[in-house]
């Protein structure tokens, strides 16, 4: 740029504000500033809003807000709508909430007594919906009580089915912890001193620790169920669950009756090891003795939990079973009774799942 | 230099601490770079009364903005004010019909002139004349003149308040320098011709 140019254009810096005005101005600015800090309360505020709202555009924190108001609306809307009864326009909702807290309930214990309870509430539902005469004057009435009472059969089945499975969990960690138990005790037995035929030197079976292989049919892990019984049961959804109740009470008596049977034969070989003692030598036999003994404990012990499981199922399934024939024969007022006493075992049975777990 | 070094790290050490919303460094702040935004504004507006109503709205949005956070820490408050001036400037023609440049220095204050009234007088007519120059070009070319060689900006202080690239900003700054030089002489020859008849 020529010299000219450039040095008028430094020139014109020369012009400047008015002082009076710069003064004015200045305490202008100070006083709004000063002010400024009374506002910054409502500034925080926005700021904060228009901050969220930036990170909230962001793909990860919309997603995790949209699984989070999902799930939230899933509970808050159970609540809300466990009041929908079975002939409402929310009851489907009240349904598909209740699914999406159990798929919520990752714990397969409280999973099954959840299920158990939703199933009794459904049941309750439709007892209470048909003890309402005004549902009977309704139109269509007859259709309704058709679909209620499968309904109500369903949930019947429903509830007895997530009963069985808390019991055959149960059944299973008794009979896991035992085996294991078993093992440990063996330490009296030298195994390394079997024959080829597997039996002791002299000619008595090894004694492991494991009372379940003699004569029992049960393998070395304890007690074993008839799964097979069980769930060809389970399949069988009929309206008549008389036959599939009678079928699983059978079930848990007859694994009442093998326990039993395993005690005695537990009982006789005690016998045998006593009149064995004063031939052998005195270190094996009281180390035999004592492992006998003890297992004869834990045996009774085991046989005294069963049975008490085995009532339980038995007084909850016969509950669930009296408020389906009183169902059917109409005594709607007796079978909601019957399905509050349901609830309350079920209300025990989640207490010992919870104490069960704290202990863990 | 080392005076302006000094200035230099002054006006970094303020800067910053108006950033941290140091009320006291703002005004500071704001007595360094007033007039260097009333001028710039003035240029553009042609008023007196209009910039500086548009320079006071420019420091208290800048302190709005700074307590809101809206301000990058790492930018240069200078080149915000620019910013803010700008749109100022904008907004203030669209709802102004009259935009018409500065014509007359007659109420425009002049900085230090020791001289006598004949003299203020004609270098008022320099100014006068080298404003003219200046709004007979694009308002680009303008913008980047004042900055750069009144205001005396640096590039990077440039390149934020106008939002370009140092690049880009040589290559206007070097039209503009030529399309004042065409005024300047046209303007020199207009003379030259009413002064020969």
């Amino acid at each position: 740029m020529k010299k000219h140019l450039l040095s008028q254009l430094h020139n014109l810096k020369d012009i400047e504000p008015d002082k009076q005005w710069k003064a004015e101005s200045q305490e202008f600015l100070r006083t709004h500033i000063s002010e400024g800090v009374k506002s910054g309360v409502f500034s925080k505020v926005m700021v904060w809003i228009k901050d969220f709202a930036k990170v909230s555009s962001q793909p990860a924190f919309a997603l995790s807000a949209f699984v989070l108001i999902l799930i939230t609306g899933a509970f808050f809307s159970n609540s809300v709508l466990s009041e929908a009864q079975p002939n409402d326009s929310l009851y489907i909702a009240r349904i598909i909430s209740e699914k999406a807290q159990l798929n919520m309930t990752f714990n397969k214990e409280n999973r099954d007594k959840l299920s158990a309870q939703f199933a009794t509430n459904h049941a309750k539902d439709i007892t209470n919906l048909m003890n309402n005469p005004e549902f009977h004057e309704e139109e269509g009435s007859e259709d309704k009580l058709a679909n209620l009472s499968e309904d109500f059969n369903n949930e019947i089945n429903s509830a007895k089915e997530s009963i069985n499975n808390i019991n055959e969990r149960e059944k299973e960690t008794y009979n896991y912890n035992n085996s294991e138990d078993n093992i440990n005790d063996s330490s009296g037995t030298n195994n390394s001193e079997l024959n080829s035929d597997g039996l002791n030197e002299d000619g008595s079976e090894a004694d492991d620790g494991v009372i379940f292989s003699a004569d029992t049919k049960k393998d070395d892990q304890g007690l074993e169920i008839n799964v097979k019984d069980n769930e060809g049961v389970d399949d069988n959804v009929d309206t008549d669950s008389n036959e599939t109740d009678s079928n699983e009470t059978d079930t848990a008596t007859s694994t009442n009756e093998d326990v039993v049977e395993d005690d005695k034969d537990l009982r006789e070989d005690s016998k045998d090891i006593n009149a064995d003692k004063n031939e052998d030598s005195s270190g094996d036999t009281n180390i035999e003795e004592e492992n006998a003994s003890s297992t004869l404990n834990e045996l009774q012990s085991i046989t005294n939990e069963v049975n008490k499981e085995g009532g339980d199922v038995d007084e909850t399934t016969k509950a669930l079973d009296d408020a389906q024939k009183l169902f059917n024969e109409e005594k709607y007022q007796e079978a909601l009774e019957k399905l509050n006493e349901v609830e309350n075992m079920l209300e025990s049975v989640s207490s010992e799942i919870n104490e069960e777990n704290s202990v863990e | 230099m080392s005076s302006n070094l000094l200035r230099k790290f002054k006006e970094n050490n303020l800067s910053s601490r108006s950033l941290k919303k140091d009320k006291q460094a703002f005004i500071e702040i704001y007595k360094l770079y007033v007039d260097d935004i009333y001028r710039f504004i003035y240029f553009k507006v042609g008023h007196k009364e209009e910039a500086q109503d548009i320079s006071s709205n420019v420091f208290l949005k800048a302190w709005d903005y700074i307590i809101l956070n809206k301000v990058d820490k790492s930018k240069n408050l200078k080149a915000l004010f620019y910013k803010i001036a700008r749109n100022s400037i904008v907004d203030y023609y669209r709802s102004k019909k009259d935009t018409s440049p500065l014509k007359s220095l007659e109420n425009t204050d002049l900085k230090d002139i020791k001289q006598d009234p004949q003299a203020v007088v004609e270098i008022k007519h320099d100014y006068e004349r080298i404003l003219k120059l200046l709004n007979n070009l694009k308002e680009e070319y303008k913008e980047v003149i004042i900055l750069k060689h009144i205001n005396e900006l640096n590039w990077d202080e440039i390149s934020q308040a106008l939002g370009k690239s140092k690049g880009s900003l040589r290559v206007l700054l070097h039209r503009a320098t030529k399309a004042l030089e065409e005024e300047d002489k046209k303007d020199l020859d207009a003379k030259k011709i009413k002064e020969d008849k």
